[in-house]
């Protein structure tokens, strides 16, 4: 794997683990709880950064662009889901709006963002040269993993305090 | 709901403990797993027809 591949997928789990972060914020600091559509958001944006810990660790694989895909796909379409419940005039939107569009709005372009981003990572994959990981890992992915690893975990315990291990009530 | 988070916990565990075909099982079986309860949540809760 090339170094720029490997620093670029760090990237996106360091961005997408600010997301979920501010999801904390939002949360913890404003008091308000996600809703079910927004924690499986949130699942969605932890698929796609496991995808990029994959390719971290063991190089650049098709299986593992297909993971983050796929999440980005599943994590889009349960958020343009939310979208559609709210976008008639005279509908209240759900959560506080940021720089004016709603959380599940933003995170609709977060995972467009993902898709257009590993579309062009696949246009510039070389399966001679990317396939093997670049070893020893930089501080930079280093630091990628502990965070993905933290904020996972974390999601766990507030979502178990919050509905338990089973679907959470709307 | 936060069965899923722990699948996907322990996916990610599982790669840094060098079990990558185990990490993208759990990966996929929480994907799986994620959509299956947004069709639960589409239907049951929101009482929608899809």
């Amino acid at each position: 794997m090339l170094k720029w591949e490997r620093d670029i997928n760090g990237l996106m789990i360091i961005i997408l683990c600010g997301v979920l972060l501010s999801a904390f914020g939002v949360q913890f600091i404003m008091h308000e709880k996600p809703c079910p559509l927004c924690m499986l958001q949130r699942i969605g944006m932890i698929g796609v950064a496991t995808g990029g810990l994959l390719n971290i660790w063991y190089g650049i694989h098709m299986s593992h662009y297909g993971v983050s895909l796929l999440s980005a796909l599943a994590g889009g379409f349960v958020a343009l889901r939310q979208i559609s419940l709210h976008v008639c005039p005279g509908m209240p939107e759900f959560g506080m709006p940021v720089l004016g569009l709603s959380l599940y709005t933003w995170s609709f372009v977060v995972f467009t963002c993902v898709v257009l981003g590993i579309a062009l990572l696949l246009f510039m994959y070389n399966p001679k040269e990317s396939a093997e990981p670049v070893r020893p890992l930089n501080l930079w992915c280093k630091v990628a993993t502990g965070l993905l690893l933290l904020v996972a975990v974390a999601n766990v315990f507030t979502t178990y305090m919050q509905c338990g291990f089973g679907p959470c009530q709307d | 709901m936060a069965g899923i988070f722990t699948i996907f916990s322990l996916a990610i565990f599982s790669a840094l403990c060098r079990q990558r075909v185990l990490a993208l099982s759990l990966a996929i079986i929480g994907l799986v797993a994620c959509m299956l309860m947004f069709w639960h949540h589409a239907t049951d809760i929101l009482k929608i027809n899809l």
